[in-house]
């Protein structure tokens, strides 16, 4: 059983989802709830999140409700509109659509729409102040569908993965879980040198795969981080068949949140057939 | 590990606007350097970018009058470090172009003025008023303070309107009663229905508990197949609180926009003096850079002379070399060398350190006329309208020009510029020796017949023009009695450790010449890289037939 609060608490952690509306700004309410009681906690959004239609779809949003204490990175314009009372406490150069991005501490409680940075640079810069200067350790971002880059962007963070899974998308989506539960499987370099070892610079796809050297001169492949990794599953498994792969950086997969639609937890289970891949996994927490 | 691909470290890159300081910066190898003069605040990271040569003695006296004072300040460091935490925090204001500022302009304002006035005084008097740092925004910082507000941050105060106070304590009593409504409606859901909603907005139940649940309490919608989407239902005053609160909310809002619109009024009326504590800050940042740099190099003042005299130099380090050597682990030799005539010719063996003394020069000169102190221990020089650097700069050909066709025509661009420095590295290196030597000769007529400009040349011919105004000098080079024990040893080495033997035995000191002593170091150098002795003996039978 996965102790959700214990798992995000003092870490950075950013939300990424399998699709649109998988579930993750209700995943990120459902953490807030549960992490306010341990602490000073802030969250964040990799472009525009908590307004209250979707963007793309136009139908309605689940709204991000901010809490007196908590901090907040959003855009000025967005802040503007909220029913809630805040405090600035810095501005980033950095601007969005909606203008300059704002930390600000909430005094009375209300609904944020979310906005965030545009570029991998401007997140570190802001994850970097939050931790610093707000001294805020446990930090969520509510990130992009589908796009794990971001991560990187924040040494030593970690995900959590929101899958909403139906009879149509769950093999799809299995094997994005078991991918990326392999990949958060590979250890991080020690920092030793070794005689056999070879690091490979950016991204390892399929057509890079030649360029690594024989498994009869090298015996260990050191990566970045997992993020750096455009294989699938297989291809996975057959490189870590003829090498010891290694990153550079750990950016832990904190647990998996699964949202089945029109399909029960038996038939799912059944088809992961995965023990160790099954004990990641938190079930919508919304079920009762 | 081994790497796939090797990054090389960039360099300052912007550092230049014009064609002719690009080159000079690639020949001084300034960008490298100029990496640790480091700015703290947006304004004076964005004056590093724009730096240009400064041509007016007037006017780099005065910068170096300043950073004089600002590397007194540097040195007592507890008061340094305060001013440099408040420099960090100084915001940069791109909003001071319009009528009216938002809560997140409003607070970059803020933050400047608080830090602004602080770094104002913890400033000694003397620097404070050579650098212009004047306060007269006290009653708009008070504004912004209204309220119990922190130093650093900013919020739309209830003490800037009666109404905006009665509002919010009306938002708040709404937000207790609603709280109660709200609580006892969930308390009534978890013993009706079993549903608790305390901590959650909404409970996903199988269908068939849906009989158990009572519509009045809570709305059921289809989730999926199998499950339903419950939600609370809050009775109608709940709902008549939360219009209220909105109402509240929308006139609070506007309450808020009048709030600004005031602070606007005032910020508006300071703009003039926003504006000068954003240039006297910018000031105080770079002069500031400028000392620490000075200090951590133990670099000096450069002595501006009048237009003629000679250029000299003592106990000179010409910092990128000083780091190869660091990193090669070779001694490096300092520059001490004094011009007497305004044109200098520089010769000596391959790999003598010809080259090195010329960006020597050209990294001293570039400095001084960028308003920096320069490393040596002395510097005398003259002010330049412009340096010219020719020769071997790192830039690749363009507009179809050959290497030869594009130091032809940067000379010949060059010699408009009156009081100008030429710095000549080779100078016509790529064509045959017997033109080369014939132009270069020309060359030295023409500038010696010339009284505005200084020049130094690096070149490996001898036998070149005596004239008035041109001076002959050389670098010693190989140490003949170190090479002598070295080359009678039977070891082998690979080239990089070659490459130390030479610089060992190198004596990198220029000395005067008026003879032009012709050398045959090359020879000797190749026979230290591993050059065929058959080959050496044969080259240097040749050499005797042709010195007769």
């Amino acid at each position: 059983m996965i102790d959700v609060s214990a798992a995000l608490q003092n870490h950075v952690t950013y939300i990424a989802g399998n699709r649109k509306n998988a579930g993750k700004t209700t995943f990120l309410n459902c953490a807030l709830e549960r992490l306010r009681p341990r602490g000073h906690l802030a969250y964040l959004s990799i472009g525009v999140d908590g307004e209250e239609r979707d963007l793309v779809f136009g139908h309605a949003k689940p709204q991000i409700l901010a809490l007196p204490g908590d901090t907040v990175v959003t855009a000025q314009a967005a802040l503007a509109k909220t029913d809630a009372l805040y405090e600035i406490h810095q501005v980033f150069p950095y601007k969005t659509v909606l203008g300059r991005l704002v930390v600000a501490m909430i005094s009375r409680g209300g609904f944020v729409e979310l906005v965030g940075p545009e570029t991998n640079h401007q997140l570190e810069a802001i994850i970097d102040h939050v931790r610093g200067q707000e001294h805020v350790d446990t930090v969520l971002v509510d990130g992009s569908v589908n796009r794990l880059t971001q991560i990187a962007a924040t040494p030593g963070a970690g995900y959590v993965y929101v899958a909403q899974v139906g009879q149509r998308t769950m093999d799809k989506t299995i094997a994005a879980m078991k991918r990326l539960h392999l990949l958060d499987g590979i250890p991080q370099w020690d920092g030793v040198s070794s005689e056999r070892g070879f690091e490979f610079h950016g991204a390892l796809t399929e057509r890079k795969l030649v360029r690594l050297p024989p498994p009869e001169a090298c015996s260990d492949i050191l990566l970045q981080d997992f993020t750096k990794v455009f294989l699938s599953h297989r291809q996975i498994v057959r490189l870590q068949n003829r090498y010891r792969l290694l990153f550079r950086d750990r950016l832990d997969l904190r647990f998996f949140v699964v949202n089945l639609l029109d399909l029960d937890r038996d038939t799912f289970l059944a088809q992961i057939g995965d023990d160790r891949l099954e004990q990641r996994i938190v079930f919508n927490p919304y079920e009762s | 590990m081994k790497a796939e691909l090797s990054h090389a470290p960039t360099g300052l890159g912007a550092f230049a606007e014009l064609a002719e300081l690009a080159e000079l910066e690639a020949f001084a190898e300034l960008g490298t350097f100029l990496n640790h003069y480091a700015p703290l605040t947006p304004y004076g990271q964005h004056r590093k970018q724009h730096l240009l040569l400064v041509t007016s003695r007037e006017r780099l006296e005065d910068d170096y009058r300043r950073i004089e004072l600002a590397m007194g300040f540097e040195r007592q460091a507890a008061a340094a470090q305060r001013v440099a935490h408040h420099l960090k925090r100084i915001p940069f204001l791109d909003c001071l172009d319009q009528s009216e500022w938002d809560a997140s302009e409003v607070f970059l304002i803020k933050r400047f003025l608080v830090n602004y006035r602080a770094i104002r005084d913890l400033l000694p008097g003397d620097l404070r008023k050579a650098l212009g740092l004047h306060f007269s925004s006290t009653s708009l910082l008070e504004l912004l303070n209204a309220g119990s507000q922190n130093s650093e941050s900013f919020f739309i105060s209830d003490a800037y309107a009666d109404g905006l106070k009665q509002v919010r304590n009306r938002i708040q009593a709404l937000e207790g009663q609603a709280a109660g409504v709200r609580k006892a409606r969930l308390d009534a859901i978890r013993a009706h229905c079993g549903l608790d909603f305390d901590h959650q907005e909404f409970a996903l139940i199988p269908k068939w508990e849906a009989d158990r649940v009572n519509r009045e309490l809570v709305l059921l919608e289809t989730y999926d197949a199998s499950r339903l989407m419950a939600r609370p239902v809050f009775p109608g005053d709940y709902l008549g609180l939360m219009q209220e609160k909105a109402s509240l909310v929308a006139e609070e809002k506007g309450l808020e926009r009048e709030v600004l619109r005031d602070i606007s009024r005032h910020i508006a009326r300071e703009l003039d003096a926003l504006a000068g504590c954003v240039a006297a800050v910018t000031r105080l940042d770079d002069y500031l850079a400028r000392a620490r740099l000075s200090l951590a190099f133990q670099m000096t003042r450069p002595q501006l002379q009048d237009w003629g005299a000679p250029i000299s130099v003592q106990d000179g380090r010409f910092v990128p070399q000083v780091e190869r050597c660091r990193e090669l682990d070779l001694p490096y030799t300092p520059v001490n060398a004094r011009f007497d005539r305004r044109v200098t010719v520089v010769h000596g063996a391959n790999m003598g350190g010809k080259t090195v003394l010329l960006k020597s020069v050209a990294f001293f000169q570039a400095l001084a006329q960028l308003g920096f102190f320069v490393p040596c221990g002395v510097f005398r020089t003259v002010v330049f309208k412009g340096i010219h650097c020719l020769g071997s700069t790192a830039h690749e050909p363009v507009g179809g020009l050959s290497s030869f066709g594009r130091e032809i025509y940067g000379f010949s661009n060059a010699q408009r510029d009156r009081n100008a420095l030429y710095l000549m590295d080779e100078f016509a290196r790529t064509t045959n020796s017997r033109e080369a030597q014939a132009l270069i000769s020309a060359v030295l007529h023409h500038l010696d017949g010339r009284d505005d400009c200084y020049a130094f040349l690096a070149t490996h011919y001898t036998g070149l023009p005596t004239l008035p105004h041109v001076a002959y000098q050389r670098m010693k080079g190989l140490d003949e009695a170190k090479y002598a024990a070295y080359h009678t040893s039977d070891e082998t080495h690979d080239i990089s450790e070659r490459v130390k033997h030479i610089s060992r035995f190198m004596t990198y000191e220029v000395e005067d010449d008026p003879d032009q002593t012709t050398t045959y170091d090359a020879l000797k150098i190749a026979r230290i890289l591993g050059l065929d002795e058959r080959i050496i003996e044969k080259a240097m039978a040749q050499l005797g037939d042709l010195d007769g």
